[in-house]
């Protein structure tokens, strides 16, 4: 049918969310996943995640701040971000977006005091409260479960609620965010644990114990990964109705080869790693853990980006180019991140921290 | 000792006066349910309850002309490049079996609109009378009114950098005139007025000829209804040609951020 039509003249449509919001939920995901893998220990009590858990605490806040930054940046009216606090609240219950207005503060402050408390004897020196603080963490923990949890599931919520958009709209895409945000959790730790272990402790020992079954769990939450896709993909384009037409060609024509390649190479390796005897092996770690991190940040753009492209009332698909303001600006937040990292990883003594972890998990 | 109580007590009065400096700050307005225009019962921002105003198109009547593009771009300083409404030129089928087909399109100002709801700060909103409008002094420009409009009829203004879209010309309609492109519509294919006057045009319009309204699916309840409309044209996957890319091109304008693809061509 559409052979027939030939569009003569028509307006490209405006779209306003580029690489910030991509960064946004990338960032935003792996900090919250973080938090999670930190509550392993102090809440699961896997006494495996010890020599870990403090890294994790550390990396969600380091993650979370550029988050924050790119939230302000995608804004159009920066200035203007009391009023997301002030006005509006009619709408509390069917904007996802507001969600965020007491999820990111209650987020934040949760890690705030779980670092807090977590680092406190070994800062005041005096400090007579260890059982007490253990036990404040470990409520503070479980109350962050849930928020941790929200805070990024409302991220996810946001793309699906748009009928519109034939990609977003399911009810899956929450699930689907949080299964990212584990994989990049887990991708971000097994590429930075190793390093700040290996150069920056004073055994300079990596703890293969701990991360190769980080890997493996990366790997079960990579096939859980897998299902997802099947089970939306399966959906949006073969059970679909008519809509599944346009989104056979936005699969078939819009998504290059290579993008397929390197999407599933991203998920594929650390899969096979994770479930070898190659997860003991610190290359193939950081290999594994660059890979999923680069996975799940395509994951976000192909959500952003793509989903944007997908023609809605005016005709045809969009191409999206990169601004030098949008380039400066992804460039500051990684940049941004590498110092909050650094900052956190310098005044915090997690190396003391972690020496404590090893007692009792037979690293001494 | 005496130093870490005066450190203490210097904290303790700074955080007191950045609190009492916030909290003065706040507008007394501030935590609105809506917006302040709204909560001050604005007539700007509640509209006349007594209407309710639609526009009904009649395609069998538009020469896709663009003068109400271009009205609509004078009458409501829209910059240059951006549009609130436009008519789509398509050309169907093939010498000799062949002829135009136009689609004017506009913010349709939803009985039920996707974007209002999920406005984070309540800038946009809709008002009694029907219109779906912008609060351009609340808005924040975080986009998702725009994602959530199934129309495509909402964009960041490149000058005010705020959401832009159609508003009826609601400062015409509070004048006693009508929109813009209802007034410069050459072949009187834009009809404008109050569907709860039964004797306005578009109340006879609508209720004497079939008539419909763009992607009904979406649930939206769209209050722009399109006489003659032909639904092949309502969502076209793959833009073949478009003039617009082709200006861009030939007048090597810069490039935007978002451009029109066409599949074959990748």
């Amino acid at each position: 049918m559409e052979n027939l039509i030939t569009t003569l003249s028509s307006i490209t449509p405006d779209r306003s969310w580029g690489i910030d919001v991509v960064s946004y939920f990338w960032f935003n995901g792996a900090s919250i996943a973080t938090f999670l893998i930190f509550t392993l220990f102090y809440v699961f009590e896997i006494k495996r995640f010890k020599p870990i858990a403090g890294f994790a605490l550390l990396f969600s806040f380091a993650l979370f701040i550029p988050a924050m930054f790119n939230l302000l940046d995608d804004l159009k009216q920066p200035g203007r971000m009391v009023n997301f606090f002030l006005y509006g609240w009619g709408d509390v219950i069917t904007s996802p977006m507001k969600w965020g207005s007491f999820l990111l503060i209650l987020y934040p402050a949760i890690i705030v005091s779980a670092i807090y408390l977590l680092f406190k004897p070994y800062i005041i020196k005096n400090s007579n409260t260890l059982k007490r603080d253990r036990r404040l963490i470990y409520y503070i923990s479980i109350v962050g479960i849930p928020i941790a949890i929200l805070t990024h599931g409302y991220t996810g919520y946001e793309p699906a609620i748009v009928h519109g958009n034939l990609l977003w709209h399911t009810p899956l895409l929450p699930l689907l965010f949080l299964i990212a945000a584990m994989v990049s959790g887990f991708g971000i730790l097994i590429f930075l644990v190793p390093l700040f272990q290996r150069f920056f402790s004073d055994s300079k020992k990596i703890d293969k114990e701990s991360l190769a079954l980080a890997s493996k769990i990366l790997s079960w939450i990579l096939i859980l990964n897998f299902i997802m896709h099947v089970l939306w993909l399966s959906f949006a384009t073969v059970f679909n109705d008519g809509d599944k037409y346009i989104l056979i060609q936005f699969f078939k024509y819009y998504i290059s080869s290579s993008t397929y390649i390197i999407y599933s190479l991203c998920f594929i390796i650390p899969t096979i790693i994770g479930f070898s005897r190659l997860r003991y092996n610190t290359f193939f770690l950081l290999m594994s853990g660059v890979l999923t991190v680069v996975g799940i940040w395509l994951f976000r753009w192909g959500i952003v980006i793509y989903g944007q492209s997908i023609p809605r009332a005016m005709p045809g698909f969009l191409k999206y180019t990169i601004s030098y303001h949008e380039s400066i600006s992804f460039a500051s937040n990684i940049a941004i991140f590498i110092a909050a990292l650094t900052f956190l990883m310098a005044i915090f003594p997690w190396e003391k921290e972690l020496n404590s972890k090893y007692k009792g998990v037979g690293h001494e | 000792m005496q130093e870490k109580n005066t450190r203490r007590e210097f904290l303790k009065k700074g955080a007191i006066t950045s609190a009492f400096a916030i909290l003065s700050s706040v507008q007394a307005e501030a935590f609105s349910l809506a917006n302040p225009g709204i909560d001050a019962k604005n007539i700007k921002f509640t509209g006349d309850s007594t209407k309710k105003y639609v526009m009904v198109i009649d395609l069998r009547k538009c020469v896709g002309c663009q003068a109400c593009t271009s009205s609509c771009i004078v009458e409501n300083s829209v910059p240059q490049g951006q549009s609130r409404t436009s008519v789509t030129e398509m050309e169907i089928g093939e010498f000799p079996d062949v002829r135009k087909g136009f689609l004017p399109q506009l913010c349709n100002h939803c009985d039920e609109p996707s974007c209002v709801p999920v406005c984070p700060t309540g800038a946009t909103f809709k008002r009694e009378d029907g219109l779906v409008v912008i609060d351009n002094k609340i808005c924040i420009g975080c986009g998702y009114c725009e994602n959530t409009c199934p129309y495509d009829k909402r964009f960041i203004n490149k000058e005010t950098k705020v959401m832009d879209k159609c508003t009826f010309c609601a400062h015409r309609l509070q004048d006693g005139l009508l929109p813009a492109c209802v007034e410069t519509c050459v072949g009187g294919a834009r009809i404008f007025g109050d569907l709860n006057n039964k004797s306005s045009e578009v109340y006879k319009l609508i209720s004497n000829f079939p008539v419909d309204v763009l992607q009904n699916e979406q649930g939206t309840k769209p209050q722009v209804y399109y006489i003659g409309l032909d639904n092949r044209l309502e969502k076209i996957a793959n833009a073949t040609i478009s003039l617009d890319n082709l200006v861009q091109e030939a007048l090597q304008l810069e490039e935007k951020q978002w451009t029109t693809v066409q599949l074959g061509a990748r």
